[in-house]
């Protein structure tokens, strides 16, 4: 048996500001990150940001995006792995959600982390976001915890995440 | 309970460094199978690409198109050589391969394999990094039963981690 949910967590009416997993146990090879979301602000595209251990420092990543005209690439060095205008924002369409997969390899090792990411910005328009991001984390503790969140504004309700560990 | 559909084959995590890595043996009683590789190289500061050959195959049988972003520019490029290219790392800087072998047991048809690579962090004097996207085919249609990782020189190094899943049909 290889994969297993630890958990999933949906936004409610009051919105959030992130989304978090915390006591993540150690006794897996990998981790998958599944993340649905949508935010508050008032443009149609926000970055979003997964760090983990609470860590805001020791990030790099770079991408490859598409946006339905151009395709472009990026560097960053944030307080965490950036998926650059990956999240819907409140002026995007109506009722949609961006979707967004990361994956991490060896999480429970004692080495530095890399961080694999797939996402979209869905949106009825003739602009929408689809990249995929190379990520990386510099500190050597096993991951024991995961956040997602969208710069500068806050995570609307059916934001939803779930987390499995691969074992 | 719902049925498991990803099953661990085989793992790997290098305490000392290795030539290369051989997955062999593999079943066929899978459908697809998903390798995790996220290799270290031997020299720093020097990129040392990372290879892949199936079922010992030498040949100029892989065939790729890919995309990369390395953080300014976007490019794509295709090839047919002896190996697939999976991408460089050093001794600090590692290369975060997963490839999916797509109904690799087939004997009807050439072997589609689906890699992404991910290394974000630049080798001083290189300018390969980034996100990469590649589409390779391997040009037999004999069902894979081994599976090699290598790099283009040195060793692959202590810390790097190795985990192959069957994904059952």
């Amino acid at each position: 048996m290889a994969m297993t949910l630890v958990s999933t967590v949906t936004v409610g009416s009051g919105g959030a500001a992130s989304i978090e997993f915390t006591g993540i146990a150690g006794t897996g090879k990998d981790l998958l990150f599944l993340f649905s979301g949508r935010d508050n602000s008032g443009g149609a595209t926000n970055d979003l940001l997964l760090t983990v251990n609470g860590a805001t420092t020791g990030y790099a990543d770079r991408n490859l995006a598409g946006n339905g005209s151009t395709a472009l690439s990026l560097s960053s060095n944030s307080a965490g792995v950036r998926a650059w205008q990956g999240g819907n924002g409140g002026a995007s369409t109506s009722n949609t959600f961006s979707n967004y997969q990361a994956y991490i390899s060896n999480y429970a090792s004692s080495v530095a982390k890399s961080i694999s990411v797939d996402s979209v910005e869905e949106n009825n328009s003739s602009t929408a976001v689809q990249q995929i991001v190379a990520g990386s984390y510099s500190g050597t503790s096993a991951i024991t915890s995961i956040k997602i969140q969208s710069s500068g504004a806050n995570l609307v309700q059916y934001s939803t995440a779930s987390l499995y560990i691969i074992s | 309970m719902p049925t498991p559909t990803y099953d661990l084959i085989a793992s790997n995590v290098l305490g000392t460094s290795a030539a290369s890595i051989t997955f062999s043996s593999i079943s066929s009683s899978y459908r697809d199978l998903v390798l995790v590789a996220r290799m270290f190289g031997s020299t720093p500061d020097v990129a040392r690409e990372m290879r892949l050959r199936v079922n010992s195959d030498t040949g100029s049988n892989y065939s790729s198109v890919s995309m990369n972003g390395d953080g300014s520019s976007a490019t794509s490029a295709t090839s047919t050589i002896s190996y697939g290219q999976l991408g460089t790392a050093d001794t600090t800087k590692p290369i975060l391969s997963i490839l999916q072998f797509l109904d690799y047991s087939a004997t009807d048809k050439h072997k589609p394999i689906l890699l992404r690579a991910n290394r974000p962090e630049v080798i001083t004097g290189y300018t390969t990094t980034g996100a990469d996207a590649k589409a390779i085919r391997w040009a037999n249609t004999a069902a894979i039963d081994t599976i090699l990782l290598y790099p283009s020189s040195g060793n692959i190094e202590a810390g790097s981690s190795f985990y192959l899943y069957g994904i059952v049909s």
